[in-house]
């Protein structure tokens, strides 16, 4: 075993009962509401084909509509993985192009950088997902793990956003894990992760760390409760960078105000999210 | 004697709409005592919605409740306000009315729990007579509170009531699956059964809130030990056989040996100011 794995262990995954627990509680949370249905972004990614999958599992195939969203610079093969996985979930699938309206905003801003661009395809998908959960009676599933969560590589109210997420408390390792589980096919648990927003991206050359080890570096933090000096040092001994910890920690951090509603200013007695605290499943 | 554990599915703060299911839920479940789980009157995850959810216990909601409770024993989980406080209580009704009340006595307010800020605290811990004979009740964490345990223990409690709204979680290496929460509660309350030589009865809520999930466990722990249970979620009804209670008694164990008052004298010995100050 490598050191690494030594040092900084994960926890095994009991595959069954986070399914159970997963397609239960995303049933429950869904159907509560009324509603029942649910539409979902499938990228040709391993997140959203997960989610689809769990939605499929959870609702019925019949109450799952999955939504093929590209812009002209994604990747074909984005395209031809998420039929795939729409054809194993067994769901309606839909294809929405955000072409000619990211086009028509892109023409007007001048040297926009390709941050704003993925920004903005993010947020128009978005837009797309939404009037197209209300065509349909249904909600909007999320697909973002846990650890792009974290380290806030994400879009906010892009990506980010959706009515119930069933794979926002897992790793990415435990994304894989449980989409090999789902069946999700090879070509998307093979190919290396990637946002798609221009060609050839990944991931993992964008942050400069493989998944493995931020997953590592990130439940030892937050599941295990150890400091940064403490990842710092387990790092060393497994001969990795120590400051890999910092480095995430700090991310973490930053990226804080993509997990939480935008700041109230305070003035009143009761404010909304302070003293007003009220579950978001009232009267559910 | 037929008891059943039933994990009820509330509506979070819909009390009269919980209340009139408990009772439909009461009334067609066979058993001379039946226990529902932890604020099940409610919904758990309250925090602000508590002030609409607590019922006084001389509500007029209950009577359903108190109707069906003339042919079996029936204990409730639920919000009570009395005087200036809420209180995570459980009711017992029996005969038509209400004839005993727990308040829960440590809030957790660690990890995902905040109990403290919306509940105070009770601070007994009698035991009632009921159709089971002498009989206390551990509101979920108060049995995560060894010295409760014993205290009903003492109190002279042969059964105890464990109703529970206790989350599924838990990654840790050193715990065994992802529901360490589960085998967590089995192993504490067999521990108690197994050294006091008393029935204990545990179940939980059976919802999601707010993407939690309360997973509907239910089983109950024979005195001196050995575990019977029922699958998530359903209701469990099961005979309380009086054969269990005189089994341990030929088996023998520790409890033939407690020294009550030996064990109140090192109590009162041990230095508890000292570790008041030691209190992280």
């Amino acid at each position: 075993m490598k050191l690494l794995e030594q040092l900084l262990p994960l926890p095994e995954f009991h595959i069954e009962e986070a399914t159970e627990i997963l397609t239960n509680a995303f049933r429950r949370e869904i159907q509560k509401t009324g509603l029942g249905r649910v539409v979902v972004g499938v990228s040709g990614g391993i997140d959203s084909a997960l989610t689809l999958m769990i939605a499929a599992k959870a609702l019925g195939p019949q109450n799952v509509f999955a939504f093929y969203i590209p812009y002209r610079t994604s990747s074909p093969d984005s395209l031809k993985h998420g039929k795939e996985v729409v054809a194993v979930a067994g769901v309606a699938a839909e294809e929405i192009s955000i072409a000619d309206m990211a086009d028509a905003y892109f023409a007007e801003q001048k040297d926009i950088s390709p941050l704003r661009m993925g920004n903005i395809m993010a947020r128009l998908r978005m837009i797309v997902l939404y009037d197209q959960s209300a065509r349909m009676d249904a909600l909007v599933a999320g697909t973002s793990n846990k650890t792009e969560s974290l380290l806030g590589y994400s879009t906010l109210w892009g990506d980010m956003a959706s009515a119930v997420n069933p794979i926002g408390d897992l790793y990415k390792h435990q994304v894989r894990l449980l989409s090999a589980h789902f069946g999700v096919p090879d070509s998307i648990l093979q190919k290396a992760p990637s946002a798609d927003l221009w060609e050839g991206q990944s991931d993992e050359q964008e942050i400069g760390l493989t998944y493995d080890l931020m997953d590592r570096v990130l439940f030892h933090l937050l599941e295990r409760g150890l400091s940064v000096p403490e990842v710092e040092t387990l790092l060393s001994g497994a001969g990795e960078k120590p400051e890999t910890a910092s480095f995430l920690w700090k991310r973490i951090a930053r990226n804080q105000f993509k997990r939480k509603m935008p700041v109230l200013i305070k003035i009143s007695d009761v404010t909304i999210d302070r003293e007003f605290r009220y579950p978001r499943d009232w009267g559910l | 004697m037929k008891a059943a554990l039933i994990p009820f599915t509330p509506v979070l703060g819909d009390v009269s709409g919980n209340i009139n299911r408990l009772a439909e839920a009461a009334e067609k479940t066979e058993g001379d005592i039946l226990l529902f789980p932890e604020l099940a009157a409610s919904g758990y995850l309250l925090e602000r919605l508590v002030r609409d959810a607590a019922v006084s216990p001389k509500d007029s909601l209950w009577d359903p409740i108190r109707q069906i409770s003339r042919t079996k024993e029936i204990v409730i989980g639920a919000a009570v306000r009395q005087s200036h406080c809420y209180y995570n209580a459980s009711l017992v009704f029996s005969a038509g009315e209400l004839v005993f009340l727990h308040k829960k006595i440590y809030l957790p307010t660690y990890g995902m729990f905040d109990e403290a800020r919306y509940f105070c605290s009770g601070e007994s811990l009698p035991v009632y007579n009921g159709v089971l004979g002498k009989t206390g009740i551990l509101i979920c964490e108060d049995a995560w509170h060894p010295a409760l345990a014993y205290a009903v223990y003492a109190a002279g409690a042969e059964h105890v009531l464990v109703p529970s709204a206790s989350p599924a979680r838990g990654f840790s290496q050193e715990r065994t699956g992802i529901l360490s929460s589960r085998k967590s509660w089995k192993n504490r309350l067999e521990v108690y059964a197994e050294s006091f030589a008393q029935q204990y009865h545990y179940v939980n809520l059976n919802t999601v809130e707010d993407g939690v999930t309360f997973g509907g466990e239910s089983f109950t722990v024979l005195p001196g030990g050995g575990l019977r249970e029922e699958s998530p979620g359903d209701p469990f009804i099961y005979d309380i056989i009086a054969e269990d209670f005189s089994r341990a008694a030929q088996r023998g164990g520790p409890w033939q040996d407690e020294q009550f008052q030996l064990n109140s004298r090192l109590f009162n010995d041990a230095d508890i100011s000292r570790r008041e100050k030691e209190k992280p």
